[in-house]
């Protein structure tokens, strides 16, 4: 069996008076593709949130490779080895496609405004390296032909790639994708499938939200349902298509 | 030193050169803060002013060279950059600018109140130290230290900061010790332009470095196009030589002034020189050049 990369136990988070995240337990596996699904408003996107370090969790435990990561600020989970792209892209739209995966590689480097100013020779050489893995990221995502457009000018589907690519630069063990095929066309989605295999191939771990069900059945080795907060189920592709309770909270139960 | 300036400029235009040059310092010192990290700062005056008064008296009272009075009056200012922006520079946009509005009204008055400072009264008989050969140098030492910041691994941080605070800290930027790095340099530019500004008008008052100067450095660097290093330099030329030569139609030069900033607004809303960078106008430079060797290979 392979190692857990990340352990939900028991994680609740509350707003006020609403509960977005009811004592939900999850482990994933190392290499695996797991995707999380359920309807609007059931708390997805909070999952992310609470992992990344945008929110601490009001109460239970996230764990990252055997470390608790409860209350880390999110620049630090990144540099433990997680990355994540953003359900509305998040891009730095000023910036160049190839500056935008740069600062993926920010918490792999060290040079400070010192470094800037006086530009010796290990800030060169480690500024020639950004450069390099930088268009190794690009490469794998197809947009290495890109990189000196600004990164607002590229199409939309493009843009979500881009934020795989900056994402992918900071050599992560575990990657967070928040609906990373929506508002792709059909053939935009294929192309998308298999650059996540091919990042599988590469021996990360994929955390995915997403509404496209063939895209998800396709994909992930193991599904989580989540409804109004709460786990409703887990289990392999074949396995949710079946439930009662997944078929339930997406087209409501029959009456009488 | 300016013997070489003085034989074909009279002392005017000298006089009006060196404030320039000295604005420019500061104004490049905001445009690190407000247009490549995108923090607005409506308190740089109030670092003008902290600079100012830090080298006047060490010049006055521990009679040092004014080398260290400079540097002094740098790091003085940096320090209170930090200390002031630990708290505030959690806060974004509008709120911040709040902030910073407050704090340089507090330096203003606390240096009124203050003995040392001579109070209301100002402080005078400061020794003459700055002149037009020192200041184009620490101009240029200045845009050489913009642009090597604005083009590293350090740089790229501030950037994205402006660009999208959330997905600069998801992406492993630590955005609080970022954001006050940035704060601290850009308050130590200003503290030095200070510390010149003090040795070349010889006197000091805090209502000299009122709310007023701190909006004319952002009209600076806004006109000019924010985070643009070309753009800081024209904006801040245009706008300290504009009411010197604009002096002959007198009592409509403030308003001729108004109308310029207006009709600037309208027409380039995003500053004369928006968006350009140093960088890419030698990047563009090196493509065309290849461009036209590459066509001239075919013909």
């Amino acid at each position: 069996m392979s190692k857990t990369i990340l352990e939900m136990d028991n994680v609740t988070i509350r707003f006020g008076g609403l509960t977005a995240v009811d004592s939900v337990d999850m482990k994933i596996e190392e290499g695996t593709i797991r995707a999380l699904i359920g309807p609007n408003g059931a708390g997805k996107s909070t999952i992310f949130n609470l992992i990344t370090g945008i929110y601490p969790p009001s109460s239970g435990e996230i764990r990252f490779r055997g470390t608790l990561i409860n209350g880390y600020k999110p620049h630090l989970i990144t540099e433990l080895g997680i990355a994540r792209t953003f359900q509305n892209i998040r891009l730095f739209s000023e910036m160049t496609v190839l500056d935008n995966v740069k600062i993926g590689r920010h918490c792999r480097t060290k040079a400070g405004f010192l470094g800037a100013l006086l530009r010796g020779p290990g800030v060169k050489a480690e500024e020639r390296a950004i450069t390099e893995e930088s268009m190794e990221a690009l490469k794998i995502l197809e947009l290495d032909h890109k990189a000196d457009e600004l990164a607002k000018n590229l199409p939309y589907g493009e843009q979500r790639r881009l934020e795989i690519a900056r994402a992918m630069a900071s050599n992560p063990k575990l990657i967070l994708l928040d609906e990373p095929a929506a508002g792709m066309n059909p053939q935009e989605k294929q192309t998308l499938m298999s650059m996540i295999r091919k990042i599988q191939d590469k021996g990360l771990t994929i955390f995915l939200v997403e509404h496209d069900m063939k895209f998800v059945m396709n994909l992930s080795d193991r599904i989580m349902v989540l409804d109004y907060g709460r786990k409703i189920a887990a289990g392999s592709p074949a396995e949710i298509k079946s439930n009662p309770a997944v078929i339930a909270a997406y087209l409501g139960k029959e009456v009488g | 030193m300016d013997s070489i300036f003085s034989m074909f400029l009279n002392d005017y235009y000298i006089q009006v050169l060196t404030m320039l040059g000295i604005y420019l310092i500061a104004a490049l010192g905001l445009n690190l803060i407000t247009g490549v990290t995108g923090q607005l700062s409506f308190g740089h005056a109030a670092f003008l002013s902290i600079g100012a008064y830090t080298s006047a008296i060490i010049s006055l009272k521990l009679q040092l060279p004014f080398v260290v009075a400079l540097l002094a009056a740098g790091l003085m200012t940096a320090i209170w950059g930090i200390l002031l922006g630990y708290p505030t520079l959690r806060l974004t946009g509008d709120y911040l600018g709040i902030a910073t509005l407050g704090f340089g009204e507090i330096v203003r008055v606390v240096f009124l109140n203050m003995k040392i400072t001579g109070g209301a009264l100002g402080l005078a008989g400061i020794p003459r130290s700055t002149s037009l050969t020192m200041v184009i140098i620490l101009v240029f030492i200045t845009i050489l230290a913009m642009f090597r910041l604005e083009n590293s691994r350090f740089g790229r941080s501030l950037i994205a900061i402006r660009e999208d605070e959330i997905a600069a800290e998801a992406m492993g930027i630590n955005i609080t010790k970022t954001k006050i790095t940035a704060f601290a340099l850009g308050t130590f530019f200003a503290g030095v332009g200070g510390g010149l500004y003090a040795h070349l008008i010889q006197y000091l008052n805090p209502q000299d470095f009122g709310f007023v100067k701190s909006f004319d450095f952002l009209a600076f660097i806004v006109l000019g196009g924010l985070g643009s290093i070309p753009g800081a330099i024209l904006g801040t030329t245009v706008l300290t030589l504009a009411p010197e030569f604009l002096r002959f139609v007198a009592d409509y030069r403030m308003m001729i002034y108004g109308l310029l900033m207006v009709f600037m607004m309208i027409v380039r809303p995003r500053g004369l020189l928006g968006g350009v960078k140093l960088s890419r106008l030698f990047a563009k430079k090196k493509v065309q050049t290849t461009g036209t060797s590459a066509s001239g290979g075919a013909n």
